[in-house]
């Protein structure tokens, strides 16, 4: 029964083939951090104009990270029922807030470097551990979480203390929501336009 | 006592006398889960135990955190945390015994010897470097590795962001201190008030950046300190239920590895 016995082969190595694989990523998305990290510490150390490097830092935050992923993941149950309107606008809200987000901490990071601990899978994704050490500041820990769903690594989350950036911003934005008006996302797209301009007249 | 008594009734009596904020009804299922996660059924309270506690801390706390990181250099204010960190070994050592954890207590009870020896009273954590790294444990976490729910969300003068288990948590741990049982007199007195400030004002004044950077780029800063809390907490219970006394401590350095390859 060669059938047979090839079935009872392929199992283990199709586990041990799934095992590699898991590893490979973990490698994989390890490279991916280290390289994402370098490039944005060059760009907050080297010379250039604020403009510029601001126009840098975004082109890596379009690059590397799942943007729309997370910003369909922190609108949650919500997300069914916006309409298609609705998330466009949610969504470019979102990239330009979190494009922001980052680019506003350029100053923090200066002189920073940073060490890849660990690299292990977590819930489909791999969780790259990373301690950053900041001149006169205690060193943070930070774990990347990076996903292979779209078939190159994208970042979709990081995970400072235990606590999940897109977990806590989801439940940020359910509680806009459902306080303004019960089950509609407009409530949540004004306040995001509000902060947003905010957040640009104050930088 | 009187005052921790105070505040134990308080949390006791406030479902009594809280409004309490209305679940969506059954035909939104979604609605209703997203409710019962949240656990907040005190909410509308919370909330203005929350604004009036920041409004407070606005005029009180938040200046003379400010003054205090403005006043000392960093490496003082680690040497301060140090020294009330390591002041709290005991009942953090009492707690992983309680947690039946060996190695987190024969960590706490190294760093207590050595820091309180070599590192002059807890002014340098020595222990770290040594292999003896810290790790936060209280009667909270005791009572959630024992198997206790956290209970609904509260937000309590003082205390902040909180849930029954931690509030039961707090209590016996400041009972617990061994301070308490050096007896009574003004020494001890002036000792106990000496620690209850720096301790509120250190803590707070480390935790600074982070509380205005929330206040900044949050919609709802309520509902993110909320999700904060919660996370923060489940990672610890978590990180003190998975440690596993049958591994190799970071301390016991292993005979050089031979190589298989």
């Amino acid at each position: 029964m060669p059938t047979r016995r090839s079935l009872f082969l392929s199992v283990p190595l199709i586990l041990a083939g799934t095992a590699a694989l898991a590893a490979d990523e973990a490698s994989m998305a390890a490279d991916f951090v280290r390289q994402t990290g370098d490039a944005i510490l060059r760009i907050v150390n080297g010379s250039g104009s604020m403009a510029d490097k601001r126009a840098q830092l975004t082109a890596i935050v379009n690059n590397a990270v799942d943007v729309d992923g997370i910003g369909r993941f922190e609108l949650g149950r919500f997300w069914p029922i916006a309409t298609p309107e609705q998330r466009q606008t949610y969504l470019s809200l979102f990239r330009q807030y979190l494009v922001f987000n980052v680019t506003g901490r350029l100053g923090q990071y200066k002189g920073s470097s940073f060490t890849i601990d660990r690299s292990e899978p977590l819930n489909g994704d791999i969780a790259v551990s990373t301690t950053i050490h900041t001149p006169g500041q205690p060193t943070a820990d930070m774990q990347w979480i990076v996903s292979f769903a779209s078939g190159k690594p994208q970042i979709v989350d990081l995970v400072a203390e235990g606590t999940s950036m897109r977990v806590t911003q989801r439940s940020d934005y359910a509680s806009v929501i459902t306080r303004n008006g019960g089950e509609n996302v407009q409530a949540l797209i004004d306040a995001l336009r509000q902060q947003l301009s905010r957040m640009q007249g104050s930088g | 006592m009187r005052f921790f008594r105070l505040l134990f009734a308080l949390a006791l009596s406030l479902p009594m006398l809280a409004a309490c904020a209305t679940p969506p009804p059954a035909s939104q299922p979604e609605a209703l889960a997203d409710y019962r996660e949240t656990n907040d059924p005190l909410e509308p309270t919370n909330r203005v135990i929350y604004e009036v506690s920041n409004d407070i801390a606005d005029i009180t706390l938040t200046p003379a955190a400010r003054a205090y990181r403005w006043a000392l250099p960093e490496g003082v204010r680690n040497s301060v945390s140090n020294v009330l960190s390591n002041l709290g070994s005991p009942v953090r050592f009492g707690n992983d015994v309680l947690q039946f954890k060996s190695r987190r207590a024969g960590d706490t009870l190294m760093r207590f010897v050595i820091n309180s020896t070599l590192g002059l009273g807890g002014i340098f954590d020595i222990a770290s470097g040594w292999g003896y790294p810290s790790h936060p444990s209280d009667f909270g976490m005791t009572l959630a590795v024992w198997g206790t729910p956290p209970g609904p969300y509260l937000f309590l003068p003082l205390l902040g962001p909180t849930d029954p288990r931690d509030v039961v948590g707090f209590a016996a741990d400041t009972a617990a201190n061994p301070v308490r049982g050096m007896g009574s007199g003004p020494g001890i007195t002036v000792f106990n008030w000496l620690t209850l400030g720096t301790t509120t004002i250190s803590e707070y004044a480390d935790n600074l950046p982070a509380i205005n950077e929330v206040k900044r780029t949050a919609l709802d800063p309520y509902a993110t300190f909320r999700s904060l809390y919660r996370q923060h907490r489940a990672a610890q219970i978590a990180a003190a239920k998975k440690d596993r006394p049958a591994t190799i401590p970071v301390w016991f350095s292993l005979p050089t590895k031979q190589q298989s390859e």
